[in-house]
């Protein structure tokens, strides 16, 4: 999804009628926000998400459905007005807390990221003077403890991948790395048909269906955490991977067959994994070494490895 | 669980999309449905190949769903046209009320058609379980404007038992009961008169709240002795202490587009006043549930909606805000007196309070009792 600059493509009186209806909602003044500012913001989330052929209704749609204090309250802090930070405070800081402490489950980790995240939305920052705080860029199409947790959940994502990276040697030569034997046997290849029938099974299927699968499959989600990304209920996504993981079959079966594999040949494709084959035979010849060269843990690596 | 081939992960992971990724306000609007429809699937389009994005997502859901104000799911496809919306809602408002006069009619008696939450009250007392360890729960509705002067009312007795002069027993402690001569626009009228016309005198009260000790059991608890309803804390087990809000709410929050049927929105004002929107946030109204309520935390779902707030304070409305009862969360002797800055309720039963003391607070029952953890 590309991002858009700012465009002011909507004439100006739409957002002006706009604001005498709006800025009273978003109680701007008493955090600060002036009409002239407040419609500013107004105007640049609307270029923002809006093309340049969007109607007039489509900008009172979009307007409409944003969260219009909340809005305000972040942007007035961003612009640094003390009172939208008193309101800021005693709403979030304990919730911004609580979601760490959700997010990283550790205390000590939990404390680092909240710490983090608010020292990026107060804005320790600046850039020609003026102050970068996180918070200009919330745009109120979500609630603004939501849009916290998805920052945070984004900072915690980027400094676990970041720490996994850095890995110890210590570590490693207590793993046996130095000491892992070189793969001397090619990697063991998918038949190409296999590959493009499953391709062919999964373009066929909806973008929620493919996240659902991605999810539970790939990502080993529960059904509750597929569920509630999806806001239906849990037995609804049993049902639905059930559906699926059987109608997946049915087709890359189709689709082997399209490609010349009789039906003995696209069952055997499909049940049998040549990488799992490959493995037990490396399991094997380590269990029958008396000394083995590196660690049972590398030799049953997953399948995934390369 | 159907397995699905090895090769489908695989693949799966093979069909990562190299673009920009949805900026945190998509992604927490896509996790709270708020996006419309175009939107949502382009955001779920990304996140089934992207899954940097879906462990983000994954981190991002709150525990309980309901933990962040419950809005109205993205615009549907249908009637896109604002007129032909509004002119097939008044083709079903003329229709619906043609066929109750037509049945009004039909009938001898002068009564009324119920509305659509007595029908839910309905529901609730046959769902109810005559149980002696069960809590009687009432939602008692009241307006000290019509109520005739000198009317007493004796609220319901605890333990599920009926007492001589109560509103019906367990059976009927759903069901929302009024007095008679009822005047305020879409006031609930129990269809079991024969509760209501059991009741005693109302007790006029000047205050604006008849409280009411509501004993809840934990598991094996011993039979709550009649003292505790004159207010004491009981030495086990976990009680509710339920309050019935001011009848002023009761009139100022009815709408008659609640009987139609449409979702409510909420939202908290930065001073902590509670919001309801009918009309998927275009226009909102202040619904007063208590004068010095300052909330801080709300949970909903479809039409039951918690609030809490400063100094433990927790209403709940299962009319989406017509009614409100106070409910005072006690565990182990102990009152929730801490500002309750969370509230999560995954169904209509289960729900979880935080605290500002960083306590959690469950409750499996709708808020009859608590466990503190």
């Amino acid at each position: 999804m590309a991002e858009r600059g700012v465009q002011s493509v909507v004439k100006p009186i739409a957002l002006d009628f706009l604001l005498e209806e709006l800025y009273p909602r978003s109680k701007a003044a008493e955090v600060g926000l002036t009409l002239e500012a407040f419609g500013r913001i107004l105007a640049e989330i609307v270029g923002k998400y809006l093309g340049a052929d969007a109607t007039q209704n489509d900008v009172r749609e979009l307007c409409s459905g944003l969260r219009l204090e909340e809005l305000a309250l972040a942007r007035a802090c961003a612009a640094g007005h003390e009172r939208g930070w008193q309101i800021f405070l005693t709403r979030y800081r304990e919730k911004l807390y609580n979601i760490a402490g959700y997010i990283a489950k550790e205390s000590s980790a939990a404390r680092e990221l909240a710490d983090s995240l608010y020292a990026d939305l107060y804005g320790t920052t600046t850039r020609d003077g003026q102050r970068l705080s996180k918070l200009a860029s919330y745009t109120g199409r979500g609630s603004l403890e939501g849009w916290l947790r998805t920052v945070m959940a984004q900072e915690f994502v980027n400094r676990y991948r970041r720490q996994r990276r850095l890995v110890s040697l210590d570590e490693e030569s207590e793993e046996g790395t130095q000491f892992a034997a070189p793969s001397a046997e090619p990697a063991a290849v998918v038949d190409p048909r296999v590959e493009s029938a499953t391709d062919e099974a999964l373009a066929e299927l909806s973008s929620e269906d493919r996240f659902i699968l991605a999810s539970y499959y790939f990502d080993s989600r529960t059904l509750a955490e597929v569920a509630r990304a999806l806001h239906v209920h849990e037995s609804t996504i049993s049902r639905k991977l059930n559906k699926l993981a059987k109608s997946l079959r049915k087709r890359v079966l189709a689709g082997l067959a399209r490609r010349g594999m009789s039906r003995r040949q696209a069952v055997e494709a499909l049940e049998v994994d040549v990488r799992d084959l490959h493995l037990n035979i490396r399991g094997r010849l380590v269990q029958e070494a008396a000394h083995p060269p590196f660690s049972r843990k590398k030799a049953e690596a997953p399948a995934g490895e390369r | 669980m159907t397995d699905v081939p090895k090769i489908v992960a695989q693949r799966l992971q093979a069909d990562s999309r190299v673009e920009t990724h949805p900026d945190p306000n998509l992604l927490s609007a896509f996790l709270e449905n708020s996006l419309p429809q175009r939107e949502r699937a382009q955001v779920l389009e990304h996140l089934a190949g992207c899954a940097d994005c879906r462990d983000v997502t994954a981190l991002a859901i709150p525990e309980h769903v309901s933990d962040v104000t419950v809005v109205v799911p993205a615009r549907s496809p249908w009637l896109p046209w604002p007129a032909l919306r509004w002119g097939a809602l008044a083709a079903c408002v003329v229709v619906v009320g043609a066929a109750v006069t037509l049945r009004y009619r039909s009938h001898e008696t002068s009564t009324f058609a119920p509305t659509l939450q007595a029908q839910q009250g309905v529901q609730q007392s046959k769902q109810a379980q005559p149980e002696a360890a069960t809590t009687a729960r009432e939602v008692v509705t009241s307006n000290a404007a019509s109520s005739p002067p000198g009317r007493d009312r004796t609220v319901a007795a605890a333990s599920g038992k009926a007492t001589p002069g109560s509103l019906g027993g367990p059976a009927a402690a759903n069901q929302p009961v009024t007095p008679e001569k009822q005047t305020a626009p879409a006031e609930l009228k129990s269809p079991d008169q024969t509760a209501a016309s059991a009741s005693e005198a109302v007790k006029p009260k000047t205050g604006t709240e008849v409280a009411e000790l509501v004993p809840g059991r934990a598991k094996d608890a011993e039979p709550v002795p009649q003292s505790l309803r004159s207010g004491q804390a009981v030495r086990e087990g976990t009680l509710a202490k339920r309050t019935m809000a001011a009848p002023m709410s009761a009139v100022s929050n009815a709408s008659p587009r609640l009987s139609l049927g449409l979702a409510p929105r909420w939202t908290l004002t930065s001073d902590g006043t509670l919001q309801r929107s009918l009309d998927s946030g275009r226009t909102w109204e202040t619904i007063t549930v208590s004068p010095q309520a300052r909330f801080r935390a709300l949970a909903a779902d479809g039409m039951d909606i918690w609030v809490g707030g400063a100094k433990g304070v927790l209403y709940h409305s299962i009319d989406a805000g017509q009614h409100w009862a106070q409910v005072q969360p006690v565990a182990g002797g102990q009152l929730l007196t801490a500002d309750i800055i969370g509230v999560e309720f995954t169904d209509r039963l289960h729900g979880t309070l935080t605290t500002s003391d960083k306590e959690s607070w469950a409750t499996h029952d709708a808020g009859q009792t608590w466990q503190k953890k």
